[in-house]
């Protein structure tokens, strides 16, 4: 299995698959435009973000393979606990899916964001976002 | 001042699309950017939520947020395109009432047309409104005419209540068992021959998950066997049929759920 090595804002360095990291349709361009022999570089997304996002795409494609045993349940009672973080780790998920191009995560996150400010007052919308930026400081 | 975290616009938009139109009134309020945001045509044409208008004037949207339109009367409505009809002391409005953006439109000069059946297509931008008079007489109507305008004369007939499919605004001519087709973007009448069905009865038309059906009674009266057909495409299918004692064809229940 070819390998594919990923370096986050921090420098830590993670090595995946390399069909886990083309889901990430931006890896996926770097791959086609530099090749596989030096590593990714991935200054927008944090070592803490990038295992998650690694962690995600990995149950996915898991539970996507033949013999896979995971119900629809499990699935998404993964997805409703991967998303149960703060305010802050959610929309740096957000930004990070956004970034790297992983549109079912994006999606997740998106909705799970919607959901939260749908039934919200307009100041308390702006409270959430606010404070959001105060923690990314 | 606390400023408010920048995501993207890709990433706002892509979030806004998915509340339900209470949401999106909502997050209009909370910053000028998020307002500008909302209100561009490249938002407005992605999104759409399925909401329900009954006649005491109660609008609901997909998050079952519910607005009461205290005075007016609604007419009507094709949430698809997020705008409806109302009226209020005689006089006719277009727009959003989530929005609350209303703009006054001119009175049909047909005693026969009702406003329940309008069609509206287009967007808070740029829309066209048809009324399809029960007596298969057809006016429209677009943003920015001072009054509407009859196009030309279709045979008389019974119509039915006009809906709207793609592109087109459709009705059926029941005694003639023909489909008169009014095209919103070429505003051309095409006609199409419904004989097969055999409406003996009362007929009407409804859209649903992007088919289109006719929805036909084998008697005269309001009762007995109901036939639902898909006219979607050329060829004419029977999709379901159903025999209801003392079901009115017209509090008919959707094919999808038959």
């Amino acid at each position: 299995m070819v390998k594919v090595t990923l370096k986050s804002a921090e420098g830590d360095v993670f090595e995946v698959d390399e069909e886990l990291a083309l889901e990430s349709l931006m890896v996926k361009n770097m791959i086609e435009d530099v090749g596989l022999d030096s590593a990714i570089s991935l200054p927008n997304v944090s070592s803490t973000i990038l295992a998650k996002v690694i962690e995600y795409i990995k149950f996915h494609m898991d539970a996507q393979k033949d013999g896979s045993k995971k119900t629809s349940e499990e699935i998404k009672a993964f997805d409703d606990d991967f998303v149960n973080v703060g305010i802050p780790t959610l929309f740096e998920m957000v930004l990070a899916s956004n970034y790297l191009n992983v549109k079912s995560l994006l999606s997740l996150t998106c909705n799970t964001v919607a959901n939260m400010i749908k039934t919200k007052p307009p100041a308390e919308v702006k409270e959430m976002f606010t404070s959001a930026k105060q923690a990314k400081a | 001042m606390k400023r408010i975290l920048c995501l993207p616009e890709e990433v706002l938009e892509a979030i806004f699309l998915r509340l339900p139109i209470s949401g999106v009134i909502r997050v209009r309020s909370v910053c000028k950017h998020w307002r500008k945001l909302v209100n561009l045509p490249s938002f407005t044409e992605l999104f759409s939520d399925s909401g329900v208008i009954s006649w005491d004037a109660i609008i609901m949207d997909s998050s079952t947020a519910v607005m009461h339109w205290g005075g007016h009367e609604m007419y009507s409505a094709t949430f698809r395109d997020n705008l409806v009809i109302a009226a209020h002391n005689k006089r006719y409005y277009i727009g959003n009432p989530f929005l609350g953006s209303w703009e006054t439109i001119p009175e049909v000069q047909d005693e026969m047309v009702q406003f329940d059946s309008v069609c509206i297509k287009g967007d808070d931008g740029c829309y066209k409104l048809v009324a399809w008079g029960f007596h298969n007489r057809v006016w429209t109507f677009s943003r920015g005419q001072s009054c509407w305008v009859e196009e030309k004369d279709l045979p008389r007939s019974l119509a039915s209540t006009p809906v709207v499919f793609d592109d087109k605004v459709v009705s059926i001519n029941i005694d003639k068992e023909s489909l008169t087709i009014y095209d919103t973007t070429t505003c051309e009448f095409l006609f199409r021959d419904l004989s097969v069905i055999g409406m003996r009865g009362q007929a009407h038309l409804l859209v649903w998950e992007k088919k289109l059906f006719v929805v036909a009674t084998e008697d005269e009266d309001l009762e007995g066997k109901i036939k639902i057909w898909d006219i979607t495409r050329d060829e004419i299918r029977l999709e379901a049929e159903k025999v209801e004692e003392k079901l009115p064809v017209l509090s008919c229940f959707y094919p999808g759920r038959v």
